[in-house]
């Protein structure tokens, strides 16, 4: 899903703010969505690149 | 120096010598930097709380030492001030929100803050930020914008943006702000300051209220690169408090900054780092390139999808860490970041990790620029300061949004944890522009070392705004 542009965002927000107990008002709703697009672009970047089982987070980064 | 001279251009290394030398007395300073933040605070809007009655007894404090013979800290006497996510004893942690309003007042100063008071700095009150650190204008909708000092029409930048006003009026020689995507060198860009953020777990963070602990730092912003030296070297030093703090000795680097450019080898940031951008930008980082001799070019690897990255976390991380406000009150966090901070409530799990596990890599893949060169010029921000209010930008043609893309070229420095100083850049524009001057991490001392090289040069400088500065003001 999150590297699809073609996610239903409306039924997305239906379906997660049920799950985690997080309401949406309609004034918010369309910012909302507006937001999860962009960012769903800018999770492209992120899936785009190819990591194997082995790539771990930094559990505390240290630069 | 006297009380005759207009303090507001006076720095902290040259107060804190007076105060030492007992030419004014540290009580003195305070009540008439006091005096000056109370009258002209209201132009610029850069504090939330004056905490003057702290202020005298700190400065009493120091005057006593004095008085006594006792051996007086680097910042004796010094004024300063901190944005109003560092926790202040006795007062409400605000961190831009109203909602925070509801909660009881700090037991504790953050770390910083005991540091800055242990060297004899004297707290001169809270500082102006974007909610809860969500922004790169200090465009609160609660506690209003901070203005630029330089233009009161425009933004001061941010998130740190009250700190860079406070500095940049002449209020304070030195403030405290925090950078997670580019929260002190944006608004130190935008005012015309030296702004550092260190490495990542350099300074501790405890007592301050988080935004996205996978990516928050602190640091100073100051009108010269020695009060920025000062007051990190105050602060440095591990903390327990901080499980990011870094278990290292501390690396004092006042006494580095007039060891120049020698044996540095400096290049330009290539590729991410030259898309668009406006006309004083690209001057600025020409300039600073031309002044150091720069010509070699070079590429940091992953910088883009670094940024990406980064800008997921943020959102993400970011608005978890109020998921219970969210769900409750929603209607009383500021309009600018309530639709983001519910979006990044809601959004997978899957883009957070794969941020994480991205970040390793790109760190992995970055840090080896560093064999070729030892410090890295990069542009700031992408502009000057726009107007308050400026909902897009177009720079060389491309249409943008404008608050997300002022952090457009720090947001990938701070996703790989390096130390930064933003050095504001004289003579290229109108309105202040800076650039960044990036090193290896840990290696603070090559950033603020070439800073005070470009400041002797006269091709950095950092004066109080003329319009704060005109005389009966």
């Amino acid at each position: 899903m999150s590297d699809s542009g073609n996610a239903d965002w409306n039924a997305y927000v239906d379906s997660m703010s049920t799950a985690i107990g997080l309401p949406i008002a309609a004034d918010y709703r369309a910012g909302v969505i507006g937001n999860l697009e962009r960012m769903a672009q800018v999770a492209k970047a992120v899936n785009s690149l190819p990591l194997t089982d082995t790539d771990e987070a930094a559990g505390v980064f240290l630069p | 120096m006297s009380l005759d001279d207009d303090l507001s251009g006076v720095g902290a290394a040259q107060i804190a010598r007076s105060v030492a030398s007992g030419q004014v007395s540290a009580l003195e300073v305070a009540r008439s930097m006091l005096d000056r933040i109370e009258q002209r605070n209201p132009t610029w809007n850069a504090y939330t709380e004056v905490t003057r009655e702290r202020a005298l007894a700190e400065a009493g404090a120091v005057d006593v030492a004095r008085a006594r013979g006792e051996r007086l800290g680097p910042l004796a006497g010094v004024p300063y001030a901190v944005k109003n996510l560092f926790d202040i004893v006795g007062l409400t942690t605000l961190a831009g929100s109203k909602i925070n309003r509801d909660r009881a007042p700090a037991s504790a100063d953050a770390t910083a803050i005991q540091r800055l008071r242990a060297a004899g700095a004297v707290l001169t009150g809270a500082l102006n930020m974007d909610e809860y650190a969500y922004g790169f204008s200090t465009e609160n909708t609660h506690y209003g914008p901070s203005r630029n000092p330089h233009d009161l029409s425009r933004v001061a930048g941010g998130s740190s943006g009250g700190s860079a006003a406070a500095v940049a009026a002449g209020l304070v020689p030195f403030a405290l702000g925090t950078d997670t995507n580019g929260s002190i060198r944006v608004p130190a860009s935008l005012c015309g300051l030296f702004g550092l953020k260190p490495t990542y777990g350099r300074l501790s963070r405890a007592g301050g209220h988080l935004f996205v602990g996978s990516l928050d730092h602190i640091g100073p912003l100051a009108r010269t690169s020695e009060d920025l030296a000062l007051a990190y070297d105050a602060m440095q030093g591990p903390d327990a408090a901080d499980p990011v703090c870094a278990q290292r000795t501390t690396a004092p680097v006042l006494g580095q900054l007039g060891l120049g450019i020698d044996g540095l080898r400096i290049a330009v940031a290539d590729g991410y780092f030259a898309r668009p951008m406006a006309d004083e930008a690209r001057s600025a980082v020409a300039a600073v390139a031309r002044a150091l001799a720069a010509t070699a070019r070079i590429d940091i690897p992953e910088a883009g999808r670094g940024r990406a990255a980064a800008f997921l976390m943020t959102a993400i991380e970011g608005s978890l860490l109020h998921l219970p406000d969210l769900k409750t009150r929603p209607a009383e966090f500021d309009p600018i970041i309530r639709d983001r901070m519910l979006a990044g409530a809601l959004a997978p799990a899957q883009w957070l990790w794969q941020s994480h596990r991205v970040r390793r890599y790109v760190r992995d893949q970055a840090i080896r620029v560093f064999e070729q060169c030892d410090l890295i010029i990069a542009p700031c921000t992408p502009m000057s300061a726009p107007a308050i209010g400026t909902e897009f930008i177009t720079l060389e043609g491309e249409k943008m949004l404008a608050r997300p893309n002022l952090g457009l070229f720090t947001q990938p420095i701070s996703f790989l944890g390096w130390p930064v100083a933003a050095v504001p850049v004289a003579g290229v524009s109108a309105l202040p522009i800076g650039v960044q001057l990036i090193a290896a991490p840990w290696r603070e001392d090559l950033c603020l070392r070439v800073a005070a090289h470009l400041e002797r040069l006269g091709i950095a400088a950092a004066p109080v705004a003329a319009a704060a500065a005109a005389p009966g003001q």
